[in-house]
């Protein structure tokens, strides 16, 4: 029988890790097709793309600790997620700074706001920065960070639960037990948890990311870009939407 | 009332409500049948009502592309699938147009996405993409031919397929594939909603072939012989729906276009030989 407190706070955990995963998306440097022809500043993906990934380098990581404590297993989803989307980001710049020319820039700041260089100068005529620069960089890292922590909290979730209910059988969950260690558990034996993990985190992804698109449409520069005022819009509905989507995953682990 | 991106097309081939009248019932008695070839097959009208629900929706301008949305369609599909899997088919769909309908209620209401009419379109797709997924995941995993009333029963043997074998995943990315690429592919000035479904009548028989050969590798890794027949019959019935479909589009296009000409094979220039 299912325990209306434990799915509850399942959902309510899931939620605020949809939030974390929104937050996280809205960070990242999306360039969009403008990007790719190095007249907007960012990447050249659209934002589903980039945060997939990112988020699955950090799920491969939680997969692979998985009877590590919690806070390990989200502080190295965290890191693997914001070195992966590092990487992008460096050879995005090697591309554009070596291969096309063009020097990193941003349109819509005079200066650079974390190491406070006259960025502006750079800019063409007729586009919007190019590129990734340091903000940018920075940015994008953060954002990759609390995305991947985000996903890893899904992943953490669902995989204890359905553990705790395929494998081991338990009948009583305290919901503070989804942190702690897993003893005594062969790897062949969790495979199917895994799975419905990894499956749930991606859907996860894809729905907040989309939610956040849909507000930014398709270019975002930083946190110092008007459209970062919309935040608060686009949490509210992801926590509502993936609260839902929480009681679902709940059902099926459950 | 003012729209203001890309007036919608005047006149459909379908009327919409006609789809979704015919794809609900039809591929809801698939589900319930327990058998997994009917289950299969049967999904192709719901891939076409979401692939037609795609349609509506992108039309108007999404900012992220025409894939977003079948991704977003699959993801809540899929859980919601699984749910339907796990309890009643009909829980499934519901839950599945419900949490379709808080996105739609909620992207409308604080005006991050303006499209009239989102909230039935977001209800239609996700519906849509639960119960094609549904009937492709019961042609995959589903053993024996009892009907699926209550699956908690089977759940732990579709389990293994799903997940242990990693078909959940794939599965999901050929449905959400095949819901977004007949209007991306056919989107433009002259697009028309016959030819945009009769991309996805193309496009469901790909993911219905590739739901009878994971079904083929199920049954071989659980050494089920027996019934081997049936993943067969899967494979073949979806390439027939393939074969036709892309038969249908050629045809379609050829008359349609300006002109068809044979350009000649191209001539070899230097290089070897």
């Amino acid at each position: 029988m299912i325990d209306p407190l434990i799915l509850i706070l399942a959902a309510l955990i899931i939620a605020v890790a949809g939030v974390l995963i929104s937050v996280g998306t809205i960070l990242l440097p999306i360039g969009g097709a403008p990007a790719a022809m190095a007249t907007a500043t960012g990447l050249a993906t659209g934002t589903e793309m980039m945060l997939a990934g990112s988020g699955i380098t950090g799920l491969l990581m939680a997969a692979a600790l998985y009877n590590q404590p919690g806070w390990i297993i989200i502080l190295n989803a965290g890191i693997s997620s914001a070195i992966m989307m590092s990487v992008v980001m460096l050879i995005a710049n090697v591309l554009i700074v070596l291969g096309k020319g063009i020097p990193p820039a941003l349109a819509m700041r005079d200066k650079d706001p974390i190491t406070k260089e006259d960025v502006k100068q750079y800019v063409t005529p007729g586009t919007v920065g190019h590129g990734v620069p340091t903000a940018c960089f920075l940015d994008g890292m953060v954002g990759a960070f609390i995305a991947g922590v985000g996903g890893s909290i899904t992943f953490l979730t669902v995989f204890k639960l359905a553990t705790f209910k395929m494998v081991l059988g338990k009948e009583q969950i305290n919901i503070l037990e989804i942190f702690s260690p897993l003893v005594g558990i062969a790897p062949h034996q969790v495979i199917i948890p895994i799975a419905l993990a990894v499956l749930v985190s991606l859907g996860l992804f894809f729905i907040n990311a989309n939610i956040t698109a849909y507000m930014i449409k398709g270019v975002i520069e930083g946190w110092w870009d008007p459209k970062f005022k919309d935040l608060p819009k686009a949490a509210i509905t992801c926590f509502i939407v993936t609260l839902v989507f929480g009681v679902l995953v709940s059902l099926i682990a459950l | 009332m003012v729209h203001s991106p890309a007036n919608p097309p005047p006149k459909v081939s379908i009327d919409p409500k006609k789809i979704a009248l015919v794809a609900v019932p039809v591929s809801l008695v698939g589900v319930y049948s327990g058998i997994p070839a009917i289950a299969a097959v049967l999904a192709l009208p719901a891939i076409i009502w979401g692939a037609d629900a795609v349609r509506r929706i992108a039309s108007y301008g999404l900012g992220t592309g025409v894939p977003s949305i079948g991704n977003l369609a699959a993801s809540i599909g899929v859980i919601s699938a699984l749910v339907g899997l796990k309890y009643t088919p009909a829980l499934g769909l519901a839950m599945g147009a419900a949490t379709g309908f808080i996105f739609g209620h909620f992207v409308d209401k604080f005006k991050i996405l303006n499209i009239p009419h989102l909230r039935r379109f977001a209800t239609e797709l996700a519906a849509a993409a639960s119960l094609a997924l549904m009937g492709l995941m019961e042609g995959i995993a589903k053993l024996g031919h009892a009907p699926l009333v209550l699956g908690t029963e089977v759940f732990s043997d579709m389990a293994v397929a799903l997940f242990a074998a990693g078909f959940a995943i794939p599965i999901y990315w050929a449905t959400s594939l095949s819901m977004f690429h007949p209007y991306n592919v056919s989107l433009g000035a002259a697009e028309r909603q016959g030819r945009t479904l009769r991309v996805a009548i193309n496009t469901s028989g790909m993911a219905i072939t590739l739901a009878g050969v994971f079904r083929l590798g199920y049954l071989a890794m659980i050494n089920q012989w027996g019934s081997m027949f049936e993943a067969v019959l899967i494979v073949i019935l979806g390439v027939i729906i393939w074969a036709y479909g892309v038969f249908e589009v050629f045809r379609v296009c050829k008359r349609e276009s300006a002109s068809v000409v044979w350009t000649g094979v191209p001539p070899r220039v230097g290089g070897s030989k």
